[in-house]
């Protein structure tokens, strides 16, 4: 033993480190392909990983863009649907079938078919009434919009 | 994501990813995380797979990224590996693994090395330690006589270590400095992968 070296301690020692392994924020962008090569690290799998995680994100960030807007179209309609006025009828049962059969498309039509089954109180049959009146009113709003 | 650069191509990612590597291989080798397949972790993890975990959580928001807290994103990232780093040097499975590491005292017994009160974490201290005798231990064996390596060890002592300094004060071709550098690179890899 020579005892050369013997007053290495920890911060000459990282300062010798930083010497034999330079530190990444003082290479190139081809250094460091460089030192990647000769320390043959294969960084394939790690950049798949990558861009899954990428890919993965901006997804998210559509659906959540799409989900958006979708929510806001879904408030707006709502809002249009609350302002519209509707005229004062009464809302007696065969009036609503009728109202139904005539105005509703098929879909609505089995649905509000069996709301008004389920329909018990003159409470019920209003509420139902004001919106086939509004559904209908909506239908013929974006009709004349197309 | 907000305040995350907005990379249009995930080459400027890749660039990110290949530099974190980097970095988180310096780690590697203070920590003297090497074995006979490369640099990897107690937890079996490579450099690039820490460099990809830290910049998938930042993607991912699982690492939260302030701009105006930390400007420097590279630094914010390098914050991120220093993190899982330190997590597995904190994990139960490698405090059990590593051992205080032991020297050889004057009157030729075996001591535990005794950790610095005043300081945070024993364990680092240790890893520390351990990583000095080592490198010691490398150049007195390999080095004694390399009267390059030997001025590059006075030079660092005197704060100057980079190669073109190093080549003016030791009078020699930045060449014989690098050649010097792959010498010593190649004993502390020999000697990391035992």
């Amino acid at each position: 033993m020579t005892d050369r070296f013997a007053d290495l301690d920890r911060a000459l020692c990282d300062k010798l480190l930083s010497f034999i392994y330079p530190d990444e924020s003082n290479m190139t962008d081809e250094e460091i392909q460089a030192e990647l090569q000769r320390l043959k690290i294969d960084m394939r799998p790690a950049i798949e990983r990558l861009n899954m995680a990428l890919n993965f994100c901006n997804e998210k960030q559509k659906a959540q863009g799409e989900y958006k807007t979708a929510r806001e179209k879904r408030l707006s309609l709502l809002e249009k649907f609350k302002q519209i006025k509707i005229p004062n009828l009464p809302a007696q049962r065969n009036v609503l079938q009728e109202m139904i059969a005539q105005l509703l498309n098929a879909p609505l039509k089995a649905t509000y078919s069996r709301k008004l089954e389920e329909a018990a109180s003159e409470q019920d049959l209003q509420s139902l009434l004001e919106d086939i009146l509004r559904l209908e009113s909506l239908n013929r709003e974006s009709k004349n919009e197309k | 994501m907000d305040s995350i650069p907005a990379f249009t191509e995930n080459d400027q990612w890749r660039k990110i990813l290949n530099r974190l590597t980097i970095y988180a291989q310096r780690k590697f080798v203070r920590l003297g995380w090497k074995n006979k397949h490369g640099y990897r972790s107690p937890h079996g993890q490579d450099p690039e797979d820490i460099a990809s975990e830290a910049i998938v959580r930042t993607i991912e928001n699982r690492r939260v990224y302030n701009a105006q807290r930390c400007p420097d994103f590279q630094q914010f990232l390098r914050g991120c590996v220093d993190s899982i780093i330190s997590h597995v040097i904190n994990s139960p499975e490698f405090q059990k693994r590593k051992g205080m590491p032991s020297v050889v005292t004057d009157e030729g017994e075996t001591e535990e090395i005794q950790s610095e009160g005043r300081e945070a974490d024993p364990l680092q201290i240790c890893i520390e330690k351990d990583m000095v005798q080592k490198v010691e231990s490398i150049l007195e064996k390999n080095f004694a006589e390399d009267k390059i390596v030997i001025g590059i060890f006075e030079c660092c002592k005197a704060g100057i270590y980079k190669r073109s300094e190093l080549a003016e004060y030791l009078e020699v071709d930045v060449k014989e400095i690098d050649n010097a550098q792959k010498r010593l690179r190649r004993e502390m890899d020999k000697y990391l992968q035992k």
